[in-house]
């Protein structure tokens, strides 16, 4: 008995979709489910159904469209700067051939760091009694005098960022340099013969044939920074003043301190919404760039 | 050979019954195991007193073994919480006030059998674990809020620890010098609200303010808590405190007497001389220093997980607990001032921590910082308020307008 090779297809991808049908499908499902119900933590088998209240009561509320803003405003720097930091890094590493080994295993250090253990060796490098970060401002006669890095509403987010940044880059670096490192070099070698600059290569020769990577890259940095909990609940738990209060800390607080399910359902699935409208334009960008080339 | 036979069933009998009957006094004797969660074992000093505790009872008994569980402070509540409401946690689990009764409306903790009362009594705070005549907890411990100074800080300025809230702010203004040394100490960030409530409730209480009225309202914008919030500010615009700081880090600070005075529960002054014998001499408790005699109370239960499987054994426990032996070496292990009982600390406990006796003078004053009829909602009414604080205090909002706006959101949260 032949066997037709779609039904073969189906058989081979059917623990797979079976798996991710149980660990994905069922938990979007169910907070699908919880968003649309008034649930408490406390007591989560006894829900009221209340329709689209939990989305309503969120958009009228006055602190919902801040953390949306800060959402935006965080996962925005924060990929921008590991993408600038990652590839300057990267385009370090793929010049200095001697020390390659070395600069690597050196950049990846912060990337290896859990980023609890990350979270709070940066609360004693920005410490306002004792710092690092304020020892070497007063060392260098910039102030530093107990400046408060996380609680200083003007300084709050910046520092997060820097630390983010510091967690994310190298990753980013070394994803690059692998595809800076997949560019023939006869293109670039042609392009000097023909005069181009070194400046003029990188932009013309070298960035449209690593710009898919480049893609990937704000595609998964963006969707790491938008539900990004850890770093930010550790170094500010949202403060001051709701600067760092992103949309996954509204989440939690709503869930675990406040005891309202069904409340951060609604805000986790206004979040899966974001992530899935970004994928989708990943996705239409990329496409957008093949059929260019 | 009847005989005979008789016998070698008898004896076959004896030999099945005792097969049957080892095996099962072997299982009695195996003790039922129960898990009891409390924050303080993690503690240093305080967390291996409390363990040889728990071995204690486990080697004064054969039927029930505890085993202890331990989460820091700052996710404890939320990690119980969540585990008991998922029907799951440990048996036995310690609670602030406030998590308990959230933990009590949903239904998570269950009512004791009756416990023996113990010969000293129960304490008077004891009456908040008994709901509808039912006793859902005992107090595990129960401390309030006294002014901790070092003498000789103050007398470096020619001054003694402060007895009135004009020589106190006078105190704070000439002991502080630059970010080198600091008069008082509070916390001030959103990353500790917890504590920051309870430092903030102190300047309420003390100017006779309070966080809702009798029947419930919020009174969060009433002019004692605008005085008491102004002064608060104060404090912290003319830098007699430590920006910035978590309680752990000011509180090294002050065992590192660079800091002249804390405003702390019983507590801290054991975590001092721990941190620097040195300053045991130097400390002096005084009643908290604000024109009235009220301050903030810290109160600690103990109480059975409703869904524990092993609810006898857990109320064998806890009856152990109250006990006016086990009382006495609860509050040496925590250095405590008091437990459940009307039990006063050992003689030999107060001779080696002298302030107890201070903070047990100045207990009556202590009062509940959960907002009075909005018990429930204390961690929201929290995070608005200080969120505003934080305002007030960051971002140049003015203390009225700050407190006003609290009041309207604390008023819609309550549907008030």
């Amino acid at each position: 008995m032949r066997v037709s090779p779609k039904l073969t297809n189906w058989f081979l991808l059917g623990p797979a979709f079976f798996f991710l049908a149980i660990i994905l499908g069922f938990p979007l499902l169910r907070g699908l489910q919880l968003s649309f119900t008034e649930t408490n933590t406390l007591n989560p088998n006894e829900s009221t159904y209340v329709g689209l209240d939990n989305y309503t009561n969120l958009f009228s509320s006055s602190s919902f469209l801040p953390a949306l803003m800060v959402t935006i405003t965080y996962a925005s720097l924060a990929v921008i700067g590991a993408l600038i930091v990652g590839m300057t890094t990267a385009l370090i590493m793929n010049r200095t051939a001697a020390s390659k080994f070395w600069v690597r295993t050196f950049v990846t250090l912060p990337w290896a760091a859990p980023p609890v253990a990350v979270a709070l060796i940066f609360l004693w490098i920005f410490n306002p009694q004792n710092g690092v970060a304020n020892y070497a401002l007063r060392v260098l006669g910039l102030g530093g005098n107990g400046t408060q890095w996380f609680s200083n509403p003007s300084l709050a987010m910046p520092a997060l960022l820097a630390v983010t940044i510091w967690m994310t880059f190298p990753l980013t670096s070394l994803i690059f340099l692998a595809a800076l490192q997949s560019v023939p070099k006869e293109l670039s070698e042609s392009a000097m013969i023909d005069g181009a600059s070194s400046r003029k290569i990188l932009w013309h020769v070298t960035f449209p044939i690593i710009k898919p990577t480049i893609y990937v890259m704000t595609l998964l940095l963006s969707i790491w920074a938008l539900r990004r909990f850890d770093i930010i609940w550790i170094l500010t738990e949202g403060g001051p003043v709701e600067k760092t209060t992103t949309l996954v800390i509204k989440l939690y607080r709503e869930a675990f301190s406040y005891s309202r399910l069904g409340s951060s359902a609604a805000i986790g699935m206004i979040g899966f919404v974001f992530s899935v409208l970004l994928t989708f334009f990943y996705f239409k960008a990329n496409k957008k760039a093949e059929e260019a080339m | 050979m009847k005989a005979k036979k008789i016998i070698s069933v008898i004896s076959s009998s004896v030999l099945a019954l005792g097969l049957v009957t080892i095996p099962v006094s072997i299982a009695h004797a195996k003790p039922v195991e129960i898990t009891y969660s409390n924050w303080q074992f993690a503690e240093p000093g305080r967390g291996e007193a409390l363990q040889k505790l728990i071995d204690e009872y486990n080697s004064s008994q054969t039927k029930i073994k505890v085993k202890s569980i331990s989460y820091p402070y700052a996710s404890y509540s939320t990690t119980i919480l969540t585990q008991l409401g998922a029907r799951s946690g440990p048996d036995v689990v310690n609670f602030d006030y406030d998590v308990f009764l959230r933990a009590n409306q949903a239904r998570l903790v269950s009512a004791l059998p009756a416990i023996k009362a113990p010969k000293a009594g129960f304490a008077s705070y004891d009456k908040n674990y008994i709901k509808s005549g039912k006793r859902y907890g005992v107090t595990w411990q129960s401390t309030g809020y006294s002014l901790i100074c070092n003498k000789k800080l103050l007398a470096a300025a020619n001054l003694t620890c402060p007895k009135t809230y004009d020589d106190f702010k006078a105190a704070a203004a000439a002991t502080t010098n630059g970010t080198t040394q600091y008069g008082f100490a509070f916390r001030n960030t959103m990353t500790q609200t917890s504590g920051w409530w309870f430092d903030l409730s102190n300047f309420v209480f003390g100017f006779g303010g309070r966080w809702t009225d009798a029947k419930g309202n919020p009174t969060i914008n009433s002019a004692l808590v605008q005085k008491a919030v102004t002064e608060y500010k104060d404090f912290f615009d003319k830098k007699y405190i430590p920006q910035g700081l978590t309680a752990t880090e000011y509180r090294r600070l002050f065992w590192e007497e660079k800091i002249a005075m804390t405003l702390d529960n019983g507590s801290l002054p054991t975590v001092y001389t721990t941190g620097n014998p040195a300053i045991k001499d130097n400390l002096v408790i005084e009643k908290s220093p604000f024109p009235k005699d009220a301050n903030a109370q810290i109160l600690i239960g103990t109480h059975i997980n409703a869904n524990s499987k092993k609810q006898k054994e857990a109320a064998a426990f806890i009856s152990w607990l109250v006990t006016d032996a086990t009382q006495a070496k609860i509050m040496e292990a925590m250095t405590a001032e008091a437990a459940a009982t009307k039990k006063a600390p050992p003689p030999a406990l107060v001779a080696r921590a002298p302030w107890l006796k201070d903070f047990q003078k100045y207990a009556p004053n202590g009062i509940l910082v959960l907002p009075q009829g909005a018990e429930l909602a204390t961690e929201e009414i929290r995070t608005i308020v200080l969120t505003q604080v934080d305002k007030m205090l960051r971002s140049g909002v003015s203390v009225k307008d700050g407190l006003d706006a609290a009041q309207k959101s604390v008023k819609e949260l309550l549907g008030k």
